[in-house]
C-alpha cells in the first residue's frame, strides 16, 4: 500500500528556483492560470455577434453565470460583481477538474535531498549512490502499481499509514516519490488565498457602496444590542474566511483521498470501480465552484445593502 | 491503549459524530425544497439555487469534521 502512504495534507516541494521552493500544487495552479489565459485568448481572438465553436461555449458559460448572478442580486449589482465571481468560478472549477485528469497522482519525481535538512552526511552518500544506480525510471509509476497489485493479491488488508511512521527513520534509503501534479484546491494555501480575496473584496465593495457607513455594521454604540450584534458581525466575517477555505479544501482533498483509496482497494482491471466515484467528483467539483462563487456574490450583495431604510 | 489506537478511534469518532448534524440538516433542507417545488413549480430554479446554498452551509460542518479527522490521521 505504497499509494496510501503517499497521501499528505501539505503540498510537497518538487523543485526549487534558488531559495524559492516550488510545490506541486503551486506548479499546477500556474498551469491552471495558463489554461485559463490561453482559452480566453483563443475565445476572444475573433469576435462575432453569433460566436461559433469554442468561443460560443465560453459565451454560454459566462452568460449562464451572469444570469445566475442577476437572479441572486439583480442586474445592476451583478454587472459590477461579475468579474470577481466569474473569476473565482472559473479558477476553482478548472483547478478542481485538473485534479481528476490522468497523471495527477501517477507521475512522480524523486524527492530533492535538500528538502530534508536533518539528513546526516553518511545517508546522503547512500542516497546519491542509489540514485545514480537506478537512473532512468524517474517518471515510472509502475513500481508502486505493481507493489499495490501484489499486495492486494496476497489479500492483505490495508496497512495503516502508521506502518511507515513506525519504521526507523531510514527513509533516505527508501525511495520517496512525490507527485508532480496536485489539484490546487487540495492545498489549503490556495483555498485560503481565494477566500481572502473574496472576503477582502466583500469589505471593499461594502465601503465603496456605503462609504464609512459600512462600519456601522461592526461598531455601533447606539444601544447595547447593536453593539453585541456588531461583535457577532466581526466574528462572522472571520468565520466566512474559515468556512470558504475549509469547504473547498475539505471537499477536494477528501475526493482525492477517496479516489486513491478506492483505486488501491482493487487490482488493475477492477479499477473500473473507480469510475462512478470520478463522476461523483466531477459533480462535487462543479458544486463547490458554484457554491464558492455564489456565496461570494450573495455576501457581496448583503454587504452593499444599506441597513437603514 | 497506545497512541496509534487512540488516533484511529479519534479519527473515526471525529467524522462519525461530525456527520450526524449535517446529515439531519441536509435532509431537512432537501425535504423542504421538494415541498416548496411541489407547491410552486414555477419557482423551481430559485428554490434549487437557495437549497444548494443551504446544503453547502450544512455540508461545510461535515467538512470541518472531515478536515479534523484528516489532521488527526495524517498529521
Amino acid at each position: 500500500m505504497q499509494l496510501i502512504a503517499e497521501i499528505s495534507i501539505m503540498p510537497e516541494p518538487i523543485f526549487s528556483l534558488g531559495s524559492f521552493v516550488v510545490t506541486n500544487s503551486m506548479f499546477t495552479s500556474f498551469l491552471v492560470a495558463l489554461i485559463l489565459i490561453v482559452s480566453t485568448v483563443l475565445a476572444a481572438r475573433k469576435f462575432s455577434l453569433i460566436p461559433k465553436g469554442f468561443s460560443g461555449f465560453i459565451e454560454f458559460v459566462l452568460e449562464s453565470l451572469f444570469d445566475l448572478g442577476c437572479g441572486a442580486v439583480g442586474e445592476k449589482k451583478a454587472r459590477k460583481f461579475f468579474p470577481i465571481t466569474a473569476t473565482i468560478f472559473l479558477f476553482v472549477i478548472t483547478s478542481n477538474y485538473i485534479g481528476l485528469l490522468p497523471g495527477n497522482s501517477t507521475l512522480f519525481v524523486r524527492e530533492i535531498p535538500q528538502s530534508e535538512d536533518k539528513v546526516a552526511v553518511a545517508p546522503q552518500v547512500v542516497y546519491a549512490s542509489s540514485a545514480s544506480t537506478s537512473e532512468g525510471h524517474e517518471l515510472n509509476p509502475m513500481p508502486s502499481a505493481k507493489d499495490n497489485a501484489e499486495k492486494s493479491l496476497e489479500s492483505e488488508s490495508i496497512k495503516p499509514v502508521s506502518d511507515k511512521v513506525s519504521e526507523p527513520k531510514t527513509s533516505v534509503e527508501k525511495e520517496k516519490f512525490i507527485p508532480i501534479f496536485r489539484s490546487p484546491s487540495a492545498d489549503l494555501n490556495l483555498t485560503l488565498v481565494i477566500a481572502l480575496f473574496a472576503v477582502c473584496s466583500i469589505q471593499l465593495w461594502g465601503i465603496r457602496f456605503l462609504g464609512l457607513g459600512y462600519f456601522k455594521k461592526f461598531i455601533n454604540f447606539s444601544n447595547p444590542i447593536n453593539f453585541l450584534v456588531g461583535i457577532l458581525e466581526i466574528v462572522s466575517e472571520i468565520s466566512k474566511l474559515i468556512s470558504f477555505s475549509f469547504r473547498l479544501f475539505g471537499n477536494v482533498f477528501a475526493g482525492e483521498v477517496l479516489l486513491i483509496v478506492i483505486a488501491s482497494l482493487t487490482t488493475f482491471i477492477f479499477s473500473v470501480g473507480t469510475l462512478p466515484f470520478i463522476f461523483l467528483e466531477l459533480f462535487v467539483g462543479f458544486i463547490q465552484a458554484f457554491v464558492f462563487s455564489m456565496l461570494t456574490l450573495v455576501f457581496l450583495g448583503m454587504a452593499t445593502e444599506s441597513h437603514d431604510h | 491503549m497506545d497512541t496509534e489506537a487512540a488516533k484511529l478511534i479519534a479519527t473515526a469518532l471525529a467524522i462519525g459524530l461530525g456527520a450526524i448534524g449535517p446529515g439531519i440538516g441536509i435532509g431537512l433542507i432537501g425535504s423542504k425544497a421538494a415541498e416548496a417545488v411541489g407547491r410552486n413549480p414555477e419557482a423551481a430554479s430559485k428554490v434549487q439555487t437557495i437549497s444548494i446554498l443551504g446544503i453547502a452551509f450544512a455540508e461545510a460542518v461535515a467538512i470541518y469534521a472531515l478536515v479534523i479527522a484528516f489532521i488527526i490521521k495524517f498529521a
